[in-house]
Parts: structure tokens; C-alpha cells; sequence
């Protein structure tokens, strides 16, 4: 059975540092891996890190070229932040297959570019689905560290996928080594974990630069943690989840690289810099590369339109910061002052 | 059914079923023999449970005799014999559910059930209503066929096809028997509750149409079993069939949310059986269908039950209207009479992994490209099955069957009269729906024109809803005011019922069956149409009905 799980190609869409380093994962156990990215300078720098890619200049010539036989098991890694998936899962759409297995680790909701009103929360698995004939989408979630794949320093991840398949093909690659992956069957809520978590690691960052001290920053942690846990369970989620790693487990180790740049980026955001600033600071594109901004926003947005349960205390203060719409002292002051109502889905303090 | 095919089916379920359950065992290293035992120690306690009960069950003794024969095996059998014993027991189940089937009466049936039909639909004295209503409209107006018709057509050509409708009344299945009939395609297999078969004209027709029996008295699960492999054997034989995937008919008036797909599943492993076998007509299509009614024949008997016990709706009801030929004579009468329409609208084919498909039976991904199919079930170049694989893409299919009802659910004037009077209920009264229901409020009734207000607010949001293509609507609704629609509506609550929704006395409109006016509202229910009643702040209104549709929301 073993040999029959293992990946035949693996294809990486994307040189993010997550992305790399998945494909030196990959490549460390033997596995063929094309990648792409769209940037030249990206694509050698991947290949300095990790010997043995092919280089490939077309999303095409990257998943055609890798001519995964029917049946075979192909991995297909979407290493781009939430701004860039809709248009790599677009472009991947044309040459997906049915029987690839598709992950990527976004931890961001996708921003809605047109109003629908009876749109839907645009989520990572669900961007991909849109364009893609694919159905065995994974997502990689709790306190990724990049660096720490290649190290052999312990590391914890959970994969989450309504199938088995892409939970066996990463465990069979890791077994064995220094990567413990957690099976978990809600993609939902790994996925909210991770995108609210960023929007949580500004809240934290603006009180650090306000100096709030430690309690504050707990008290929004967990605030944070608790609004999404009751928005996702609207949505379908498992509430465990988010006592999970993917949940708590994500929250406490503050050097994950996403939890910091948005914590830097809450923290210029409490010093009174511009948004587009602080975006700019923190090395983002545009406002728009902020994943926590984003999905605060987005969450807002569909709450409003369809109603939630959670009240999104949070989520909306850090919306109304980014939105420019009150200082971040008021912001903040706002939520603290708050009663800390955990709700049902998490019982009450 | 061929005759000869009825028989293929039935040794091929024995077969299966004795093989996947010995295969089951041995992969799991469990004893063969003490693997078959269970399972039959299970039959025997639940069929000697249910004929305890089942009093009135026809073959009740043949069926004691029956069990009773194979309990005297268990403990002592050898695995051969066992295995033996499990293969009579799976014919026992497989021959009641397929019945009598005859192929001469089959052929009959389907030639005379154009006329038969319309003589039943048109209140069993043709001549009688035609003298009083010379201008009466035939079936064939009464009954109107939307959608996807040539697609579908067409798709019957490129492979097996499932019909998978909304499911509202017992006379569902016969409505669309007719349907597909005139879509020219051969009559389909469906499952019907063994209770139909009670009235004895519809148990004729439906017998003849194709209907099989189920007895959901039974729970052994080895009946279940034999069941679905029935249904998954009829499609690798290339028979269209008919699935409910809402189960039982839904009690509260609101469109299936939350599908049942244990059957709607046999499509994937029908699907790669085919590929296994090199079959030529491999593939298959399911197919959305709803079913729109002005009034539901049903509507008080199900409401009832939705409320007497709330979060079930899983009694077997056996005395409904339905039962009455004389009720069901007279229900279509005055839906005739009315000139009422009912919708029967068909969408687009889907392949069993949720994506839709071409009019040659191509499957297509989001974006209108070729996917080929077969590469969601292949391992190693393999077809094969995978239990829990399967369920993720049957679910997909489900959220597409679901999307797609929402879709095609056609809303007429009584629905739209019952939203906007129980609304303003709700708003006016500000209790917990549940005591509304029960108790009822300090208000019960309300000035015209407030009705008028709210109807018009519905009607504008049902527009643009159907402009965007979320909804479809019946011509009184796309094109009256809010005074013709209500006159409408209020006439044909007056029509049939036995309990009238809706009375006018003077210009006050009184909401004189709750119960009724909430189950016509449900239909409206998970499109979010009272965010803004009674003002643009916001109504507060929760949805009536909790997710899965089948509970009601206990808080306010």
C-alpha cells in the first residue's frame, strides 16, 4: 500500500516561502517537482534553496508536463497568499484533473471583487473549487514556520479535507520524519482558524503598540478565538477545531511569519501610519496583500448580508481600523470595555 | 422492467450482497462465519420486532414462518450454510421489493397512461366536469412541463438518467410518471412507500409505472442493504430511476435543504461498477426536478404532524388525504376548476460528482471544459470503490440538487399571500414562533392594506430575485399587483381546504388557519425575504425553520 499512496509528481504554483519549502519536502523524500512562479528572480531563488526542481515558466507547461498518469497520485501545491489564489487556481483550472490532490496553506478569506448578493464567503477551498474540476482539497493549517520545515526541529501541522486522500498522501511523505500531520475532516474551520487568527495578530499588534500590555493582548486573543469559533460553527464548522491546533495551537507561537508581519502591521496601524503605509512597511504589494484586513473585511461583510450568531467584535473593530473610520485607541477601547460573552459555542466566562 | 432483467437483478443481489459481506469480514480478519451469523441474528430481531407490531402486514405469517426458519440455523450452521441462509434471506427482501412485476400489464400500463392519467387527474367523471366547465383544460395544460427538456431528452439517449424532484405529495411521483412520459422517455423505477399501494387506483398506476415497494416499517439493516443494491443494480442495467432525495415528503411545506443521499449515492457506485464491467452505456445523470403546486392535497395532514412533534417528521403516515380517492378527485377538480397550474420544471443534468453535464453527456467543470469523469474513482488506473471518498462527492452532488431546487422552486400567489400575512404575524405579535403556532397571538388579523404593502414588498424582491435567476415565478406572481394576486390567492385557499387560511371579512384580512398559512409560507422559507419587512431597519426576524428544515427555530 505504501508505494501506491506515494505521490508520482508533485507540481508547486507559487515560490512563497511555504511553497519552497513544501517542495523541499517534497524533493527531500524523492519526489519529481515542478515549479512555477511568475517572477523569474522567485523561481532561482527556489531553486538555490532546494536542489533538484524544474523550473517552469507556464502554469501549464508545470501541471501538463508533470503527466501524471490517470490514477496516479499527483500533488499540486498552491503556494500563494489568499491576493494572488483566484487568479493561480484560474490559471491551474485548465489543466486540473479529477484525481489530483490540491493543498495550499492560505491563510486569508479571498476578497469578493463584485458584490454578489447572494454571494458566498469567498474561502480558499471554495476559490479553488470555482475554477477547478479538483475535489480533493486540502489545506495546511496551524502554526506553520516555514524555516522549520527544513529544520529538524519538530513541527506540528494539521491537514484538513472533507477526503482522505490528501491526508494519506502528506502522511506518507512525512512519515517517519521530524513532521507530525494531524488528520482533520473540517476544511471549514481550519481555513476560518487560520484567516481569523491573522485578524486577531493585528488586534495584538495594535495593542502592543498602544503598550496595552499582556492582558490586553489576551483578552483579545481570546475574544478573537471565540467570535470565530461561533461564526464558523454557522457555517458548518466543528467548534473543536478551534481548541485544536489549527485554533489555540495557532495562537501561542508568535514567530509564525504571517502572525508576525500582521502583528508589525498592527502596531504601525496603532503609531498612526496609513494603512497603504503600513502594508507597504510590512512588505505587502498593497492593503490588499494584508490577509487579516482582507478577512476581516470579508467576514463583516457576509455577516452582515446573511446574519450570524457572533456578534464579531473583533472583526469589526479591526475592520473599522482599516477602514479608517476611528482611532485605534477608540478601537480597542470599544472591545475591551465589552463583556466577554464566549457564547454557546464555547460556554460563558 | 424485463422479465428477464427482473431476474438477472434479483440473483445479482443475492450475490453481492453474501459477497461483500463474507469479502467485508475477511478483510477486516473477522471470522466469516461469525460475521454472517451477526447479521442475521440482527434480521431476526428486528423483523420479529416489527411483526410483533405489524398486525396488519398481508404475508404476516409467511414472513413469521420465514424468520423463524432462519433463526433455527443461527448457532449451529456451518459458514456454508450460513451463507446459504443469507442468500434466501436477501431474496426474501429483493423479491417483496421488486413485486409482481408483469411484463404484459407493464406494456398495457404504459400505453393506456396517457388516457388513464387524465381521466384520474381530470376527477374520474370526465363527462361530468365537461358539461359543467365546457372551457375545462386538459391535463395537458394543467401539468406544465419546464426547463431543461431537450436536454434532458437527450441525455436519456447518452446514458442512464436519475430524476431527483422536490417532494411535497403522495402525487408526486404520479405527476411525474406523466411528465416524463410525455417527455417521450420510458417510465422510471422509484421506490414508494409500501402505505401508497393502499389506495387502490394509485396503487395500480404506480405499480405499473415502475414503482417498487419499501417498507420503512423495516430497520434490519440487511433490508436497507438489499435496497440500495437493487437501486444500484436497476441503473447499471441502464433503467432510468427516480429518487426523492429529500426522503419522505416534507412536512413543513419548505423546499429540501438538507438531502438525504444514502440513495443518491448508489450513483457513484453504479457509476464505476459500469467502468468495471466496460459497460456501454456507462455513465449517468441525475437530474433536478421540482414540483410546484398552487395548494398541496396533503398540506393539513403534513403541517400537523411538522408541529405535533417538531424535529421528526418521521411517522409513517397511512391515513392521509391521499388515501381518499374521493379527496384526491376532488383536489384536482378544483385545481382545475381554478385553472391552476402545476410546474413540473427540469433542470440541468449533473454527473455523480456534482458537475454538470453537456447535452451528449460530457461533464464540465466550473468553467464549461471537458472533465473526464472516471478519473475521480480510478486508483492505480483502477476503477474502485472507496465508502468515504464516495460520500464527499455524493455531497457535492447533494449541494448541487440543492442549489439547483432553490433555483427552479416556481412560487405562486398562495405562496406569497401566506409569506406576507405570516410575517406581519410575526411582527406584529413578537412572540416565539412556536407559541404563535400553538397559542397564536394577541393579533390574528390586519388591515388590507398593510397586506398590500407587504405582498408588494415580497413581489419586488421576488422580481429581482427571478431576474437574477434565483427563482421562478408563475405568471400571477411576475405580473399582477398586490390586489389581483391577493384575490387570487384567497380564492384558492377557499377552494379545497378543509381549514381556510386566509379569510376576508370587509377590508381586514384574518389569518384563520395558522398552521396552513405557515406551511404555504415555508415554501419561501432560505431565500432571506423578511430582512427588511415592516421597515428598511430590519425586521430582526430569524428564519422560521432552523437549518436542516426539518425543526423550527425555538427562539424568537
Amino acid at each position: 500500500m505504501a508505494d501506491a499512496q506515494k505521490p508520482s509528481a508533485a507540481v508547486v504554483l507559487g515560490a512563497g516561502p511555504l511553497g519552497v519549502a513544501i517542495a523541499g519536502v517534497l524533493r527531500a523524500r524523492g519526489i519529481p517537482v515542478r515549479l512555477w512562479a511568475r517572477r523569474k528572480a522567485a523561481r532561482d531563488a527556489a531553486a538555490d534553496v532546494v536542489p533538484g526542481l524544474t523550473l517552469c515558466t507556464s502554469v501549464e507547461e508545470a501541471v501538463t508536463g508533470a503527466g501524471v498518469a490517470p490514477g496516479a497520485i499527483g500533488i499540486v501545491v498552491l503556494g500563494v497568499p489568499a491576493s494572488g489564489l483566484p487568479e493561480v487556481a484560474e490559471a491551474y483550472g485548465h489543466f486540473a484533473q479529477p484525481d489530483h490532490i490540491v493543498l495550499h496553506a492560505v491563510r486569508g478569506v479571498c476578497s469578493t471583487s463584485t458584490q454578489v448578493p447572494d454571494g458566498n464567503l469567498q474561502l480558499a477551498h471554495r476559490v479553488i473549487r470555482a475554477h477547478t474540476c479538483a475535489r480533493k482539497i486540502g489545506v495546511l493549517g496551524g502554526p506553520l514556520y516555514a524555516p522549520d520545515l527544513s529544520n529538524p526541529k519538530p513541527l506540528a501541522v494539521v491537514l484538513a479535507s472533507p477526503f482522505n486522500e490528501p491526508f494519506m498522501a502528506v502522511a506518507g511523505l512525512t512519515a517517519g520524519g521530524s513532521i507530525k500531520v494531524h488528520q482533520s475532516y473540517d476544511i471549514v474551520g481550519v481555513e476560518l482558524a487560520g484567516a481569523m487568527s491573522n485578524v486577531s495578530a493585528i488586534a495584538a499588534g495594535v495593542a502592543e503598540g498602544l503598550d496595552l500590555g499582556d492582558t490586553a493582548v489576551g483578552v483579545l486573543m481570546t475574544r478573537g478565538l471565540s467570535e470565530t469559533a461561533q461564526f464558523a460553527q454557522g457555517l458548518g464548522a466543528d467548534v473543536r477545531t478551534f481548541f485544536g491546533l489549527a485554533g489555540v495551537g495557532d495562537l501561542i507561537p508568535r514567530h509564525v511569519a504571517s502572525t508576525e508581519r500582521h502583528r508589525e502591521f498592527g502596531a504601525l496601524l496603532a503609531k498612526g501610519t496609513e494603512v497603504a503605509v503600513a502594508a507597504k512597511k510590512v512588505g505587502a504589494v498593497s492593503a490588499e496583500g494584508i490577509e487579516g484586513m482582507v478577512s476581516a473585511r470579508e467576514v463583516v461583510r457576509y455577516a452582515d448580508r446573511v446574519g450570524s450568531r457572533s456578534k464579531l467584535v473583533l472583526a469589526r473593530a479591526v475592520n473599522a481600523l482599516c477602514s479608517d473610520k476611528a482611532s485605534a485607541a477608540d478601537i480597542l477601547d470599544g472591545v475591551l470595555s465589552q463583556h466577554l460573552e464566549l457564547g454557546p459555542a464555547m460556554g460563558t466566562v | 422492467m424485463r422479465a428477464e432483467d427482473k431476474d438477472k437483478i434479483l440473483t445479482e443481489v443475492q450475490s453481492r450482497v453474501v459477497e461483500s459481506t463474507i469479502e467485508g469480514a475477511k478483510g477486516s480478519g473477522r471470522d466469516v462465519r461469525h460475521a454472517l451469523e451477526e447479521i442475521l441474528a440482527d434480521s431476526v430481531y428486528h423483523e420479529r420486532r416489527r411483526l410483533r407490531e405489524d398486525r396488519k402486514s398481508p404475508v404476516r405469517d409467511q414472513d413469521k414462518l420465514f424468520w423463524r426458519a432462519v433463526q433455527k440455523e443461527l448457532g449451529t450452521a456451518n459458514e456454508r450454510t450460513l451463507a446459504d441462509v443469507m442468500r434466501r434471506a436477501v431474496r426474501h427482501y429483493a423479491s417483496e421489493i421488486c413485486g409482481n412485476f408483469d411484463d404484459r400489464v407493464y406494456r398495457v400500463a404504459t400505453k393506456v397512461l396517457p388516457t388513464a392519467l387524465s381521466v384520474l387527474l381530470n376527477s374520474i367523471s370526465p363527462k361530468r366536469l365537461v358539461t359543467k366547465f365546457p372551457q375545462m383544460p386538459g391535463i395537458d395544460e394543467t401539468v406544465v412541463l419546464q426547463g431543461e427538456t431537450e436536454h434532458v431528452r437527450k441525455l436519456h439517449e447518452a446514458g442512464t438518467v436519475v430524476f431527483a424532484p422536490t417532494h411535497l405529495s403522495n402525487l408526486d411521483s404520479i405527476i411525474l410518471g406523466y411528465s416524463i412520459f410525455r417527455l417521450g422517455l420510458p417510465p422510471v423505477i422509484y421506490g414508494a412507500g409500501l402505505n401508497l399501494f393502499t389506495n387502490p387506483i394509485m396503487g395500480y398506476f404506480m405499480r405499473n409505472l415502475g414503482a417498487y415497494t419499501v417498507d420503512r416499517r423495516k430497520r434490519d439493516p440487511l433490508y436497507k442493504t438489499v435496497l440500495k443494491e437493487y437501486a444500484t443494480l436497476t441503473l447499471e442495467h441502464g433503467y432510468d430511476n427516480l429518487f426523492f432525495p429529500g426522503g419522505t415528503r416534507g412536512r413543513s411545506g419548505a423546499l429540501e435543504r438538507r438531502l438525504k443521499l444514502g440513495l443518491m449515492g448508489t450513483t457513484v457506485t453504479a457509476y464505476t461498477n459500469n467502468l468495471r464491467t466496460r459497460a456501454a452505456r456507462p455513465k449517468l445523470f441525475v437530474v433536478p426536478v421540482t414540483l410546484s403546486f398552487k395548494l398541496v392535497l396533503e398540506a393539513e395532514t403534513l403541517i400537523d404532524d411538522f408541529l405535533k412533534e417538531v424535529g421528526k417528521g418521521r411517522y409513517i403516515i397511512t391515513d392521509d388525504e391521499f388515501s381518499k380517492p374521493t379527496r384526491v378527485a376532488d383536489f384536482f377538480r378544483q385545481l382545475i376548476r381554478m385553472n391552476s397550474r402545476m410546474y413540473v420544471t427540469f433542470g440541468r443534468g449533473h454527473d455523480p460528482f456534482g458537475n454538470p453535464v453537456d447535452e451528449q453527456g460530457e461533464s464540465l467543470d466550473p468553467n464549461g471544459r471537458f472533465v473526464d469523469p472516471a478519473r475521480y474513482v480510478l486508483q492505480g488506473g483502477m476503477p474502485v470503490h472507496d465508502t468515504h471518498r464516495d460520500k464527499q462527492y455524493t455531497a457535492e452532488l447533494g449541494a448541487r440538487i440543492g442549489e439547483a431546487f432553490s433555483k427552479y422552486n416556481v412560487i405562486q400567489s398562495t405562496h406569497v399571500l401566506a409569506r406576507a400575512m405570516f410575517t406581519l404575524l410575526r411582527l406584529h405579535n413578537r412572540t416565539d414562533i412556536v407559541r404563535l403556532l400553538r397559542v397564536g397571538g394577541q393579533v390574528e388579523d390586519m388591515e388590507l392594506r398593510e397586506v398590500y404593502r407587504e405582498v408588494d414588498r415580497v413581489l419586488s424582491e421576488l422580481r429581482g430575485l427571478s431576474d437574477r435567476g434565483g427563482i421562478m415565478l408563475d405568471p400571477v406572481v411576475a405580473r399582477s399587483d398586490a390586489e389581483d394576486l391577493v384575490a387570487d390567492a384567497i380564492s384558492a385557499f377557499a377552494s379545497y381546504h378543509a381549514r381556510q387560511a386566509v379569510t376576508r371579512k370587509g377590508d381586514r384580512l384574518f389569518a384563520s388557519d395558522r398552521n396552513l398559512l405557515f406551511y404555504y409560507h415555508n415554501r419561501l422559507e432560505g431565500y432571506r425575504l423578511d430582512r427588511n419587512a415592516g421597515g428598511d431597519s430590519g425586521s430582526g426576524l430569524l428564519p422560521a425553520l432552523s437549518d436542516d428544515h426539518r425543526t423550527l427555530r425555538r427562539s424568537r
